[in-house]
């Protein structure tokens, strides 16, 4: 027997994730961009901020949006960019998931446990500026791709 | 990329863009033979890689932050749908972009799911059957025995749609239904109710279930179409008992059971939101019913076809309150 048509007393899973909360919040400075930080994960917070002082920023400001996604446990994969008209994402396999809009100014963000303090900082937070500064393709080189086909290289 | 064409796919013109011809024709069933030009459009943007590893066995791995949703499905492949721009980037093996399947199967119901609100055409779960021009919908809580009945109404007199997800839009003011082609799935208990698939092997399925896919129209003889015009809503409940009845439902139920059931959007998509609302506004003020039914397939789809012989010339004439802006 299946249930009544009836609706049962649950909420839609959040599958995506799309809703998780990020109530850690981090500002810095990167060149002339000020960056605002938001996170669910205290060691993101903390890791952003240190050693970031900069001069005064004096261009608009970025919103990085950074997920700590405790279900996935995957080590980082090669990486790969795909860039398009004002926008870029950059996978290294479901430990790292980033998107980039250059018009809203807004990076979001997918780090999986595996993804511990020093990856964060020597590989993971290197890019993120990158991407930031609209360079993540050609630093990344052969791996990168735009979205109108061409190579990167 | 060298390659591009359009297709119309369930309300939609997308537009493809690749550099490999074998990702264009493997959606050759929605090519554009017929001229139409539909105002809702997306973008597919599809790298392929001459090497690098094959997706082997895909578990999908899904996540999604604001405008975008990222998808993989394999080792070196990547999917980014971006809800803003209403297009899709991806990077894709050359075994996968020859998987003429996976595109039709997989990628594109993904695509229309994923954007599909935003486009204004909202999926619903539920099953379209088309009678004599009249679109029949069924939905009900998972495993009520909508793909069946559906196989059952295929193999009478009634065009398949889709068994699984609908997708709803208001074109110049009247609600169609839209399908995919895509096959009719049933679970691995299909031969004793559908004989003629005896000779069949199920196969594993996307989210890792056994099942057969068949094509309604090879294997039950029904005619498939793209759309239809729904008349009648009705909603499957499974019962201990045998037989089956029919009862009225109010359409402020029909659209809680929807209300309850479709994606969560962020607070930042409201207009969406409300565009949706409006669809399945219009989708509960059909001619809704509540079938319950505890016997074999055949009685419930006696049953509806029954329902729709005689409430045909009502439902066709009869105007509906809620059809579109």
């Amino acid at each position: 027997m299946t249930p009544s048509i009836d609706p049962q007393p649950m909420t839609v899973p959040d599958l995506l994730k799309r809703f998780v909360p990020t109530p850690l919040k981090q500002q810095f400075r990167l060149g002339s961009i000020e960056v605002a930080v938001e996170t669910n994960d205290p060691a993101i917070a903390s890791t952003v901020r240190a050693g970031e002082a900069g001069p005064q920023a004096t261009g608009p400001s970025f919103l990085w949006k950074l997920v700590r996604d405790g279900d996935v446990r995957d080590e980082l994969c090669e990486p790969m960019v795909i860039e398009g008209d004002r926008v870029a994402a950059l996978s290294m396999g479901p430990a790292c998931l980033i998107a980039v809009d250059y018009n809203s100014r807004e990076l979001v963000g997918f780090l999986g446990v595996a993804i511990d303090d020093r990856t964060f900082t020597g590989r993971i937070l290197p890019l993120l500026r990158r991407l930031t500064q609209g360079r993540a393709s050609c630093e990344l080189g052969r791996s990168a791709a735009s979205s109108d086909g061409q190579p990167n290289a | 990329m060298p390659f591009d064409e359009r297709f119309a796919i369930a309300g939609t013109n997308c537009l493809v863009r690749t550099n490999c011809r074998a990702v264009l024709d493997a959606l050759d069933g929605w090519r554009n033979t017929n001229g139409e030009h539909p105002r809702r459009s997306f973008e597919l943007n599809v790298l392929v890689r001459p090497s690098g590893a094959p997706p082997g066995n895909r578990s999908p791995h899904f996540r999604g932050l604001g405008q975008w949703v990222f998808a993989i499905f394999g080792p070196g492949e990547l999917f980014v749908f971006d809800l803003l721009r209403l297009s899709v980037a991806a990077v894709v093996s050359r075994q996968t972009a020859e998987e003429a399947a996976f595109w039709r199967t997989v990628l594109v119901p993904l695509s229309l799911g994923v954007m599909g609100t935003a486009m204004g055409l909202v999926p619903l779960h539920c099953a379209c059957l088309d009678f004599r021009g009249q679109g029949l919908l069924i939905a009900g809580p998972s495993g009520a025995g909508k793909s069946t009945l559906a196989a059952e109404l295929a193999r009478r007199r009634f065009s398949f749609v889709s068994d699984d997800w609908t997708y709803l839009e208001f074109e110049r003011g009247q609600l169609h239904a839209h399908g995919l082609f895509a096959p009719v799935k049933l679970l691995t208990d299909a031969p004793r109710l559908f004989p003629e698939l005896n000779s069949l092997k199920p196969a594993k399925s996307l989210n890792g279930e056994m099942a057969f896919e068949v094509n309604p129209n090879q294997w039950f003889g029904s005619r498939v179409r793209s759309k239809s015009n729904p008349t009648w809503l009705v909603f499957l409940e499974r019962t201990g008992q045998g037989g089956c009845a029919l009862e009225a439902c109010g359409s402020a139920r029909a659209r809680e059971f929807f209300l309850s059931s479709v994606e969560r959007l962020p607070a930042e998509w409201s207009k969406m939101e409300a565009r949706r609302s409006e669809i399945i506004d219009a989708v509960a003020a059909r001619q809704c019913w509540i079938l319950r039914y505890g016997g074999p397939p055949q009685v419930a789809a006696e049953a509806l076809a029954d329902l729709c012989e005689r409430t045909f010339d009502d439902a066709v004439h009869r105007p509906t309150a809620h059809d579109g802006p």
